[in-house]
């Protein structure tokens, strides 16, 4: 039975349609990447799931249950980015929030620390709680360094072979590359929904093969991201 | 849970706070010095009361303050009380402070008597309630501006029960929108 079912949801902002069309399920243990440029939709997409915005159309279950409903019985993480920590609060107090047991020893205000810090408190807070039944996290790999980014990936990996369905969204293919089990794209009317199989039959998913379904449904090359490999020597 | 969340991420402005134990200190000194009434004393103790109180939930909620405590499944009607108490307990704490040293110095304070702490629950609830949705300090400046033109006179003809039952509608109204409310994340608009 899967987690969560998102049935052709669609988001408004005033006249300003974000997106409409959007059909997904995930079971325990599998994973969503959610793609697509600034302004796609990708953190109301997720706030939908997280029960802090109604559809303007459709409905979204998690295990069953509306989410406002379901978040008291499902755990789920949910992290939108380190601006949404309260920078007049101390790291090391935040980080007891979920357990109750420290996850930094950092005692200065979190406003005075660097976006690294800040994303990677945020995470570790939220992760903490175990079990998990499903996660869902906005541009998670966003200011983290290599080490934190592979704290991020074994950590994500963990929670989801003990069944966690993981939602991640990026504007950086190579953070979802080869990470998820299917991929929708917050590109063209409706989006498109791919799973990793239907973009990569044979190997993993590459941040190039990415980049090509993108462009093929944008209907013209990509523009407005370059994956952050393409750019190292 | 909830209490220690707000302990932590304190949703009054800590100036106004700050003011109001100054305030305290001052008064408590000065009433049991019997240089002042109670009513002095817990004249300028309500006034910043209302501005403490007046902590604001929407502006927080969409920068994304509170979506760890309401991701985690708790209530939003034990979040909105949860709020409510915490914004309220600076000037609770000051009442029950200046209370306390009358009676330690007088033997008894008019400061526990129902009006009161009927008046102290009003000006603790109504400026939450209104400044709910709006920006923080909204409901103590209107509070404040109300009290001044009509040069207090509104709340000394108004009886006491219907101000209470004004303020016990608008915290419902409060409540109401808290668990109603969306939150969409300011910086994805």
């Amino acid at each position: 039975m899967p987690v969560l079912v998102a049935r052709e949801l669609a988001a408004r902002y005033g006249r300003r349609e974000v997106f409409h069309g959007v059909s997904f399920q995930l079971a325990p243990g599998r994973s969503l990447g959610v793609l697509g440029p600034n302004g796609a939709g990708k953190t109301t997409l997720l706030r939908m799931v997280a029960g802090f915005l109604t559809p303007f159309e459709g409905d979204v279950r998690i295990g069953g249950l509306a989410p406002r409903d379901a978040l008291g019985r499902t755990p789920v993480a949910y992290f939108a980015g380190e601006t949404t920590l309260p920078g007049g609060v101390r790291a090391a107090d935040w980080g007891r929030l979920a357990t109750g047991e420290r996850v930094t020893e950092e005692g200065r205000r979190i406003r005075t620390l660097s976006r690294g810090t800040r994303q990677l408190l945020g995470l570790r807070t939220v992760l903490a709680r175990h079990p998990l039944s499903l996660i869902l996290l906005d541009e998670p790999w966003e200011g983290l360094d290599p080490d934190a980014a592979r704290w991020l990936s074994t950590t994500l990996e963990a929670k989801r072979d003990k069944g966690a369905a993981v939602v991640l969204a990026s504007h950086y293919f190579q953070d979802l590359a080869g990470v998820c089990d299917a991929y929708l794209f917050l590109v063209g009317s409706p989006p498109a929904l791919l799973q990793a199989h239907e973009i990569s039959p044979v190997g993993p998913v590459t941040a190039a093969l990415l980049t090509d379904v993108y462009d093929r449904l944008r209907g013209g090359p990509a523009t407005l991201r370059l994956p952050r490999g393409a750019l190292t020597a | 849970m909830l209490i220690r969340f707000f302990c932590i991420v304190r949703p009054w402005h800590s100036l106004v706070v700050g003011g109001l134990g100054a305030a305290t200190a001052v008064a408590g000194l000065l009433l049991a010095a019997g240089r002042i009434t109670s009513a002095d004393a817990l004249a300028p103790i309500v006034l910043l009361q209302t501005l403490a109180a007046s902590s604001g939930f929407a502006g927080p909620a969409r920068r994304g303050h509170y979506d760890f405590l309401i991701a985690s499944g708790q209530k939003r009607l034990a979040i909105a009380f949860a709020h409510w108490a915490v914004s309220a307990s600076p000037g609770m704490s000051a009442w029950l402070v200046l209370a306390l040293i009358d009676v330690a110095a007088n033997g008894g304070s008019a400061l526990l008597s129902p009006r009161v702490v009927t008046g102290l629950m009003v000006a603790s609830t109504l400026p939450w309630a209104v400044t709910v949705p709006l920006p923080r300090l909204t409901g103590g400046l209107v509070w404040i501006v109300f009290d001044r033109v009509t040069a207090g006179a509104a709340a000394a003809m108004v009886p006491t029960a219907v101000v209470a039952a004004a303020a016990l509608g608008a915290m419902t109204a409060a409540i109401v929108w808290i668990q109603r409310a969306d939150f969409p994340l300011e910086a994805a608009q």
